[in-house]
């Protein structure tokens, strides 16, 4: 289970965050959903000390997160973390040199599955392409826990669907999946928790499936409630 | 330490490039160079002898061609500046060549199974190594040269001159050899000191950007206070240092200024590094 | 394995490059240079008596001097930037303070740059002055005596007065001859006039110190009235060499002062000697051009020999310092070829003199550090005729050899 407990962000005197405070279990795809700029982005980054927080704490199965246990959760931010220069094959033996988690058959068979050659240069690539080696990369690793960042965020429609199939595959299943988006369309209904966040605090905090059961709303009726 | 010595030499290959051609850059232009000054030393004693001037007085003219001449032209030297300025120039640039363009490596670095210092360690020594390479082969050349200037120059119109000679003399020489043993330890750990300043001024930038240039400038002047400290205070009391205590304060505040720079980088780069 | 070539390669590089290097340097590190020399005769013949003393490099005055260890700020350090100075290329303090240093550091310790330390076989002498103290009428001087075998440490304080009022003092030499301590003092004052205008009024004292009874037994000046006008004129005293290194330490009658005084981008140079047996001082009679370097003074009892470089050869002016007249000058012609080789990158840098059982030596400094042949002078000081003109062969200077480290003084030559 990730807990996040108290986020506190300034950025000079501007709150982004105020008190942030949600958890993503593992097996869960759960959905950070914000209109932009309300801090989504900070918030991953903050999980993965990719940006100094002003308070509170992250916990991993209950213990804090430090570095060595990239091993266990890792960040697929939403631009490709790998030098331009190197082809798709250099990233993949990158991540196998540095990474004991990493899994070659998984990689391999997300290589069939996005269609992608292995001897592209990075910087050749299309920008679909780009975000599914992205995806590949952490996708590859044996973690339990997968933050994404606006994972559908300025790609074509057909990639984007080969990266919605990869939600409901064998690829995501028992992990935990934490991801963001300010664009709900096509995977609402893969998606198992949502926080909503406005004006740097959770205004809502619900699971999906139970959102319909009892309330007979969907994701994007609760969006439009809280923030029309 | 598995971790640091991949990203070492990660980081090593990836200034393969810069480093490889830099010392082929040194070795093109004092080999051309010791050509071309050769050739015209040659044509200004061919000119001389025609006019009738004998050997002796061809010398006081010109002097001899010997390999401690050649250090001080252009030729030799431009190639040294070239290379100091390209390694101060890379310093700063290993860093924010991961976090400029469009894609952020410092993203895949950051997010390591590793302790995050190993980045800074794996940065420092390649920098450091690369300038121990490029002296290195510096030295490689100078045989190379010494063994050159006699199948150019006649015997009388040279000097055979040993390369410990040469350096002792040699312009820039004494910078890049420092005289003893201890004194290169001294001098080339400094140098090792400087860059972490260096890279830690540069996390403080990294850090807080705009605020981080003012606290860089502070740590700049920090370390400069700290690292002079001996200084200052021979100033002010008017004691003369004798070279051991000379020695051992300047060792002192070296380490202390490691010291505090790896604690320091250490802390920007765990807690409030920004990417 | 791969990807560690280029990074192994270079450490090996670094490793074979640098200690190729260092082994080679230490190796020959402790290897000085033996002299040898050829006869008329032809004879080969190992040179011991022939010594010369002080870097070859940096031949000048303060090096080769066995009795003077530290002559003030202004060839010690840089007054404002000590550490700088230290910096400079060599990172090294002064060789003579260092020497001190090793051999005494329970006194040497701690001293200040700006004092003045000197040596004699028995004692290490300190002299500065106490600008805390000083009064118009007076100058306070503290001394320091150390006693070299039993370690003990005297202080005195000496109260000097001051004829006219001085707002500073200057120590500008000092020497100890037996129990006597010598110190050159400036004082500087100021001179209202009716006008309006001042001036600044310098005097150069020279003062004698008994340390045993601590009284002042004497106190003379020196120079007065200097033609100064601005301040600070800049006056600087230094000491001669005597030849024979060893004597010095002994009742040395004359001491020979270097007087620099520099005024309005002026120079004036002149000699002046300090007889200490009888407390009297005189401005030698020597006509400016006489000492304009390039030349070099040295002297021995009462001859003060000017050695001047020409374009061919040397002119040697004998000086008789009791008399304080112009003995004679010699004339020493030689081939301008020989002559290159005693012209250093600093003129006075390139050479050394000796004088002893009226001969006179002079020695080429300038081709040691190429590993070339010493040239060597032989005159005699009566008939001017040169008696010897060979050349001293550094006999064991290998490929490797590192002429910085040569020390050599001339102090005796026998046939």
């Amino acid at each position: 289970m990730i807990e996040v407990k108290q986020l506190k962000k300034k950025y000079g005197k501007r709150h982004v965050l105020k008190d942030i405070s949600f958890q993503a279990h593992k097996g869960e795809i759960t959905c950070l959903i914000g209109v932009n700029g309300v801090g989504k982005t900070t918030i991953l980054k903050g999980i993965m000390n990719l940006t100094p927080l002003n308070g509170g704490m992250v916990e991993i199965d209950g213990k804090p997160l430090t570095s060595e246990r990239y091993e266990d959760i890792t960040f697929i931010p939403d631009t490709l973390t790998m030098m331009p220069s190197m082809t798709v094959k250099q990233s993949m033996d990158f991540m196998k040199d540095y990474y004991r988690s990493w899994n070659p058959k998984r990689a391999e068979d997300l290589l069939t599955f996005f269609k992608i050659k292995k001897e592209e240069r990075i910087s050749d690539l299309s920008k679909g392409n780009k975000a599914k080696v992205n995806m590949l990369l952490g996708l590859a690793l044996d973690v339990d826990y997968l933050l994404m960042d606006e994972p559908f965020s300025g790609i074509d429609l057909f990639s984007r669907e080969q990266i919605l199939s990869v939600f409901s595959s064998h690829l995501v299943e028992d992990r935990g999946v934490l991801l963001t988006t300010h664009d709900l369309t096509d995977f609402e209904t893969l998606v198992d928790k949502v926080v909503l966040i406005d004006d740097g605090q959770v205004v809502r905090e619900f699971y999906t499936e139970e959102m319909r059961e009892t309330e007979g709303k969907s994701v994007v009726d609760v969006m439009r409630e809280v923030y029309q | 330490m598995n971790i640091f010595l991949k990203l070492l030499a990660f980081e090593f290959n990836r200034f393969k490039k810069g480093y490889l051609s830099l010392i082929g850059l040194t070795f093109t232009i004092q080999g051309v160079g010791l050509f071309f000054q050769s050739r015209s030393y040659l044509s200004k004693v061919e000119m001389l002898k025609e006019e009738g001037v004998s050997t002796q007085g061809i010398l006081s003219q010109l002097g001899h061609f010997d390999l401690l001449n050649y250090t001080y032209s252009l030729w030799f030297v431009a190639p040294i500046m070239l290379g100091i300025v390209a390694l101060l120039f890379y310093s700063v640039f290993i860093w924010y060549r991961d976090w400029l363009g469009k894609n952020t490596f410092i993203y895949r670095l950051l997010l390591l199974p590793a302790k995050r210092m190993s980045i800074y360690f794996a940065k420092l020594f390649t920098i450091f190594l690369s300038v121990l390479g490029l002296v290195s082969s510096q030295y490689l050349f100078l045989h190379v040269y010494k063994w050159l200037i006699p199948l150019i120059i006649s015997e009388e119109f040279t000097q055979v001159q040993s390369i410990a000679q040469v350096i002792e003399q040699g312009a820039f020489m004494v910078f890049l050899f420092p005289k003893t043993l201890p004194f290169f330890f001294f001098a080339y750990l400094t140098g090792l000191m400087v860059l972490m300043v260096l890279f830690t001024l540069i996390l403080f930038e990294r850090s807080f950007h705009l605020k981080g240039i003012l606290l860089a400038t502070g740590y700049a002047g920090l370390s400069l206070f700290i690292y002079f400290s001996p200084a200052i205070y021979q100033l002010y009391t008017r004691i003369i240092f004798a070279n051991s205590e000379t020695f051992l304060w300047f060792s002192i505040m070296g380490i202390v200024l490691m010291g505090l720079s790896i604690l320091v980088s250490n802390f920007l780069l765990t807690k409030k590094i920004t990417v | 394995m791969k990807r560690y070539g280029l990074l192994l390669l270079t450490i090996i590089l670094f490793v074979s490059a640098f200690g190729w290097h260092y082994f080679s340097v230490e190796a020959t590190h402790n290897q000085k240079p033996t002299f040898s020399y050829v006869t008329s005769r032809g004879n080969k013949e190992y040179v011991e008596k022939l010594k010369l003393v002080g870097s070859i490099y940096q031949p000048d005055n303060e090096y080769n001097q066995t009795n003077f260890i530290q002559k003030g700020e202004e060839t010690l350090y840089e007054e404002d930037f000590p550490f700088l100075y230290q910096m400079d290329t060599v990172f090294y303090a002064h060789p003579s303070f260092q020497r001190l240093y090793e051999n005494y550091p329970n006194f040497v310790k701690r001293k200040n740059y700006g004092n003045f330390l000197i040596e004699t076989p028995e004692t290490i002498v300190e002299a500065s002055v106490d600008w805390e103290k000083q009064q118009s009428t007076s100058t306070t001087i503290q001394v320091e005596k150390f006693n070299k075998e039993s370690e003990d440490i005297k202080k005195y304080t000496f109260n000097l007065p001051l004829d006219n009022p001085a707002e500073y003092s200057y120590l500008e030499s000092i020497e100890v001859v037996e129990n006597k301590l010598i110190l050159f003092l400036t004082h500087v004052g100021e001179n209202k006039w009716e006008d309006g205008m001042n001036t600044t009024a310098v005097e150069l004292f020279v003062y004698q110190i008994d340390l045993e009874t601590e009284k002042i037994v004497s106190a003379e000046p020196f120079l007065t009235q200097f033609p100064a006008t601005e301040f600070p004129a800049e006056t600087n005293v230094s000491a001669l060499n005597s030849i024979n290194g060893d004597e010095d330490y002994k009742q040395k009658e004359n001491n020979l002062f270097l007087i620099n005084h520099e005024n309005e981008g002026e120079t004036l140079t002149s000699i002046a000697n300090y007889d200490s047996k009888d407390n009297r001082h005189t401005i030698l009679d020597i006509k400016e051009e006489w000492i304009d370097s390039p030349t070099q003074q040295i002297y021995e009892g009462e001859t003060l020999y000017l050695i001047e470089k020409e374009e061919a050869g040397f002119t040697v002016r004998v000086f008789n310092i009791e008399t304080n007249k112009l003995e004679t000058t010699l004339s020493v012609p030689l081939t301008a070829a020989l002559m290159q080789n005693f012209n250093g990158e600093y003129v006075e840098r390139g050479m050394r003199a000796a004088a002893t059982n009226d001969l006179l030596y002079l020695v080429s400094t300038k081709s040691i550090q190429n590993g070339e042949d010493v040239t060597i002078v032989v005159v005699d000081l009566y008939t001017g005729q040169t008696v010897y003109e060979g050349t001293l062969e550094p006999d064991n200077l290998t490929d490797e050899w590192k002429p910085l480290d040569a020390e050599i003084q001339l102090i005796d030559i026998e046939e």
